[in-house]
């Protein structure tokens, strides 16, 4: 029979019982047997957790760290208790305590947010990367991070012909949307924003109109967008980035 | 003076620019640091983002504290311990690199010997017996490994969602097969199946995390 399958290897690690089949298989099979014995001492560790609680530190302590370290006053942990959402599962990451404490800490965030942005938007000295691209250069990227709900990652940047053109080469990873994608630049705050089109594939090339000042409109944001007509953006943006000088 | 030599054409799709470091802020700050994903948070750690600092403490100081009062027993010395973990990996952070392992098994790492120290100094205290020194430091190790594993799947237990928690629950405590498993709260096989299956292999590449994060040292 074949190896067994992750599903039966899991049950029989937490204690269902294999069928003669599997259990024959498992006899000869040193890949599913030692498989099977690596969830079963996990699944026996999971056990031996069983009604133990985490002690969260007391606050001084951060008070201790912040103090030995000189950091800086703002920086401080949000409210304790939301789970950290890894990439490995897909999971959106979870929203930090929830209620009114939440929502003003986002509110210090956006503001930081938007400070950071101010300094690092895109400036008019163009970094040129020496002898890379005889016609080309790349004056500003972005990385684009998935917004909550989304898995996908990709990149973008900026290219400025000899005659001064400009052109946003926006990468992103596959997405399941209904619909299309759509590649939509937006002031810091996101609430104006330019459109540059629709994204066929993982790729697509942008003309940046002429004048568009990137100081004002530099983030790169990409979108699904259903097929109903309106022109205007969805508001379920798949990937979002800065676009800032290269390093 | 000879013409200059002209360069070939580049290629219509350039591949992608190498020069890129490490997360510019301003993308890491487009989002408050709570919903950073744990890649976004290593990398932003690692550019030196005092934010990054914070909201790894955030996320696992409670982790930390726990680890080092369960192996120390003392509320006094869990709380030097955390505040040494954090600011060693702070100041360390130049030994992390995050393309080469999770920041959070790094920093139990970093927990697991802060705990081993002041364990071996508390014995030296004990008693200025050099040899009672290394019996006792080698007796605990093992001790400490085995606490921080218990300690991880209570962290990673409490990070589960629903159903994900219940249906573990379930399994582990209650006894149930998947079949009654899925009956009781009415949930189709495959979902509950899938959920076993994925929060056992999250358990266990959390558990090799703590293992492989035995080795470094800042």
């Amino acid at each position: 029979m074949p190896h067994l399958g992750s599903d039966a290897l899991a049950l029989h690690a937490v204690g269902e019982p294999a069928t003669p089949a599997e259990r024959r298989h498992l006899a000869e099979c040193d890949r599913c047997a030692r498989e099977l014995a690596v969830l079963r001492s996990t699944a026996a560790s999971a056990r031996a957790g069983v009604g133990e609680a985490l002690v969260p530190a007391p606050d001084a302590v951060w008070e201790r760290i912040s103090a030995e370290l000189g950091l800086a006053p703002d920086v401080r942990p949000g409210p304790a208790g939301a789970a950290s959402a890894g990439p490995q599962d897909g999971t959106r990451p979870a929203r930090p305590g929830g209620g009114a404490s939440a929502g003003r800490s986002r509110g210090r965030w956006l503001l930081a947010v938007a400070a950071g942005l101010v300094v690092g938007a895109v400036g008019g000295g163009a970094v040129v990367a020496a002898g890379q691209r005889p016609t080309e250069t790349v004056v500003a990227e972005a990385r684009l991070d998935p917004l909550p709900g989304w898995t996908a990652s990709g990149d973008a940047w900026l290219e400025e012909g000899a005659d001064g053109t400009r052109t946003l080469v926006v990468r992103v990873s596959r997405t399941e949307e209904d619909g299309f994608r759509a590649v939509w630049l937006l002031d810091q705050d996101a609430t104006r924003l330019v459109s540059l089109g629709a994204l066929d594939g993982d790729e697509g090339r942008f003309a940046v109109p002429p004048g568009l000042d990137l100081d004002e409109f530099p983030v790169v944001d990409v979108s699904a967008e259903p097929f109903d007509g309106d022109p205007a953006h969805s508001g379920d943006s798949i990937v979002r980035g800065a676009l800032d000088r290269p390093a | 003076m000879t013409a200059p030599q002209i360069a070939a054409q580049p290629p219509r799709l350039p591949p992608r620019p190498t020069r890129r470091t490490a997360l510019p802020r301003t993308v890491a700050h487009l989002r408050p640091p709570p919903e950073w994903d744990d890649e976004a948070l290593a990398r932003a750690f690692e550019a030196g983002d005092e934010h990054a600092l914070a909201e790894a403490y955030r996320r696992w100081a409670a982790y930390v504290h726990t680890l080092a009062l369960r192996t120390l027993g003392s509320a006094a010395d869990a709380e030097d311990v955390t505040q040494q973990v954090f600011v060693s990996a702070w100041r360390g952070r130049s030994g992390y690199r995050a393309d080469r392992g999770a920041l959070r098994g790094w920093l139990t790492g970093i927990t697991r010997h802060a705990v081993t120290d002041a364990l071996s100094r508390r014995s030296r205290d004990v008693r200025d017996l050099h040899a009672l020194a290394q019996r006792a430091e080698r007796a605990e190790v093992p001790d400490v490994a085995s606490v921080a594993e218990r300690v991880t799947v209570v962290d990673e237990l409490e990070q589960l969602g629903e159903p994900q928690r219940t249906i573990l629950a379930l399994a582990f405590y209650g006894d149930l097969t998947h079949d009654e498993i899925a009956r009781r709260l009415d949930l189709p096989l495959g979902t509950v199946k899938s959920h076993i299956r994925r929060s056992l292999l999250r358990l266990r590449d959390r558990l090799e995390e703590v293992r492989d994060g035995a080795a470094p040292r800042v």
